[in-house]
């Protein structure tokens, strides 16, 4: 026999050993089996984001029909295929010498189509190979919502906890989410990934938009898309809260909300949906971009962006903000979502820009101060997407544009592909599953 | 234990959830992924064929992983290779060229010391080192006594530990 102390060793050697290898083999053994799923629902534009409050119902339904689909398949075939690269998708872009502007984040974060909801890709810029894959606990899926520190090293994401409630049990016992965590891990220079902490205070709901403040001290989200904290929770009946815009403080565990029933330039008694939050570079400032609708009749919505000073106590967003910019009545690039550069002069912009051949999906840096728009991508003819975001990096230089499945980052006006050969971004939720 | 009671959406739900660790426990136990994949697809397939309703089961995992475990064993019996290294004639653990290089030699070398050992230990060995079942939860899995698991697992890890010695 060996000794206690060599057994222990053994053991411990044994665990990380199979933790390892279980975590590079899950990053492709899914592949073939979400081949299978249809595409997911498109990401709500402009013309339909007054449909927000209703996502977190959406993303259900969407689990539901993936799986039923995913079940159907089961029924039909014998094996699973490969999962097949789809024709016409890019392949990573190398990475251009060094030439005019700053090197972009030497490492990406991201979940694909073989990734699913359960696990987290560090993949490396320059050739889009993974470096690290990171498995959350069992029982827990990704919202989505991916962010980044300032550095660039350290991410967050949110990921909530599918349950059935008890007493729906039989065919309509939908998997509510009935809680959210954060977790949190590193990257080191080889794009290896450290230990996944599950960090702050549990949240009720699913989270809509999330942003960690540069230095990871605090997260910010919204929970537009269902932030059920009625009495008996989801499973209890318990109401969807209004729309509001919340702060985990991570090193006391306080969360402090502001609801966003109205807002400036809105209309009295009309409410705003919130969207997208950034951080300025202060850790203090958040930028909350809300959209309100114009029409009773009809999808057409307005925009605008606050400044929101998360060191007050919470309460009315109104009360603790300040509106930074809001969209023209008659637009020419109409915008979707906005986030503010770390120095808060500028805002990178989604835009709609019509066209004669329809809408065409442009990103835009807006400047504050003189309110001047300045096209930084237009997609390309025939390659336009209803569903496009974009996320950046903490110095607010280098942006990360998702449309439809596919994925790049811009430099000089082109779109420099972050997909790797083979793979699928496909996103099952509309929020930003990429970070850098 | 067998399920009843859940529905073809739950069913897919738990697929969805669980298939890539029951496919990774598989793959430790055969030393093959795609032959792992095969047996969760079967044991999936067989319940919805069947109709298999796990509603009445707070946590389908274990009655899952039994049958994992027993479609590994059918695979294990057809190629001839129960009691003998799982690995024969393919790297073990089972990936590929470019993902075998992130990991370090010396975990290659506890997961190859594993394939090593005879299927019951290693059955063992995983369940209680991956899936961090405990030794009741084993016991019930494999339908042993949880003596057996324990004496099992002392066996396993002594002659893993002989074998890393010995390939120092």
């Amino acid at each position: 026999m060996i000794s206690q102390d060599e057994a222990a060793r053994t053991e411990e050697r044994l665990r990380d050993a199979l933790s390892a290898a279980a975590d590079i083999m899950a990053g492709s053994e899914t592949a073939a089996a979400i081949a299978a799923v249809p595409q997911p629902p498109a990401r709500p534009t402009r013309a339909r984001a007054w449909l927000i409050p209703l996502a977190a119902a959406a993303c259900v339904v969407a689990v539901i029909a993936a799986s039923v689909a995913l079940v159907t398949t089961l029924s039909r075939t014998s094996g699973f295929a490969s999962l097949p690269s789809s024709p016409g998708s890019s392949t990573c872009t190398p990475l251009p010498a060094a030439g005019a502007g700053s090197a972009p984040p030497r490492f990406y974060v991201t979940t694909d189509v073989a990734a699913r909801q359960i696990q987290l890709q560090v993949r490396r810029t320059s050739d889009c190979a993974i470096t690290a894959v990171v498995s959350l606990p069992a029982g827990w899926l990704l919202t989505g919502g991916i962010s980044a520190t300032a550095d660039d090293r350290t991410f967050f994401a949110p990921a909530f906890s599918a349950k059935t409630c008890p007493d729906q049990p039989g065919a309509i016992a939908l998997p509510h989410a009935t809680q959210t965590r954060f977790f949190r891990f590193a990257v080191n220079d080889q794009g290896r990934a450290g230990r996944l902490t599950m960090v702050g205070p549990p949240v009720s709901g699913i989270v809509g938009s999330v942003a960690v403040s540069p230095d990871g001290s605090r997260i910010a989200f919204n929970a537009a898309d269902g932030n059920f904290v009625g009495p008996g929770g989801v499973c209890g009946g318990g109401q969807a809260e209004g729309a509001a815009i919340s702060v985990v403080d991570l090193t006391s565990g306080k969360i402090r909300t502001w609801q966003t029933p109205e807002m400036p330039p809105a209309p009295a008694g009309t409410s705003v949906t919130p969207g997208a939050v950034s951080w300025l570079a202060d850790g203090r400032t958040l930028a909350v971009s809300y959209v309100w609708p114009t029409s009773q009749t009809g999808p057409q919505l307005s925009m605008a962006v606050a400044a929101l000073d998360t060191d007050s106590d919470g309460g009315s967003l109104q009360a603790h903000s300040h509106v930074l910019w809001s969209q023209p009545k008659k637009c020419v690039f109409c915008v979707q979502e906005a986030m503010i550069s770390p120095g808060g002069k500028s805002l990178t912009a989604i835009a709609t820009q019509q066209t004669a051949q329809g809408g065409r999906n442009v990103l835009v840096q807006i400047s504050l101060p003189s309110g001047r728009y300045r096209v930084l991508f237009e997609a390309p003819a025939g390659q336009n997407s209803t569903s496009a975001t974009f996320t950046q990096d903490g110095s607010g230089q280098h942006v990360i544009v998702v449309s439809g499945s596919q994925a790049g980052w811009i430099r000089a006006g082109k779109l420099l592909s972050l997909q790797a050969p083979g793979s699928a971004l496909k996103f099952s939720f509309e929020i930003t599953t990429i970070a850098w | 234990m067998k399920p009843s009671g859940f529905s073809a959406e739950s069913l897919a739900e738990v697929f969805q959830c669980r298939r890539s660790e029951l496919v990774r426990l598989g793959a430790f136990i055969l030393g093959d992924r795609s032959a792992a994949e095969d047996v969760v697809q079967d044991v999936f397939l067989r319940m919805h064929q069947r109709g298999d309703r796990l509603a009445d089961v707070d946590d389908p995992l274990p009655y899952l992983r039994g049958a994992v475990i027993n479609g590994c064993r059918s695979v294990l019996r057809r190629r001839r290779l129960v009691r003998r290294p799982a690995h024969r004639g393919q790297p073990y653990p089972p990936l590929s060229a470019e993902e075998a290089l992130l990991l370090s030699e010396d975990r290659r070398q506890v997961l190859a010391a594993l394939a090593r050992l005879p299927a019951r230990r290693r059955e063992v060995l995983v369940l209680r080192y991956y899936a961090g079942l405990s030794e009741a939860e084993i016991a019930a899995t494999l339908g042993i006594s949880a003596g057996t698991v324990k004496s099992t697992a002392a066996r396993g890890l002594a002659a893993l530990a002989r074998s890393l010695k010995e390939s120092r």
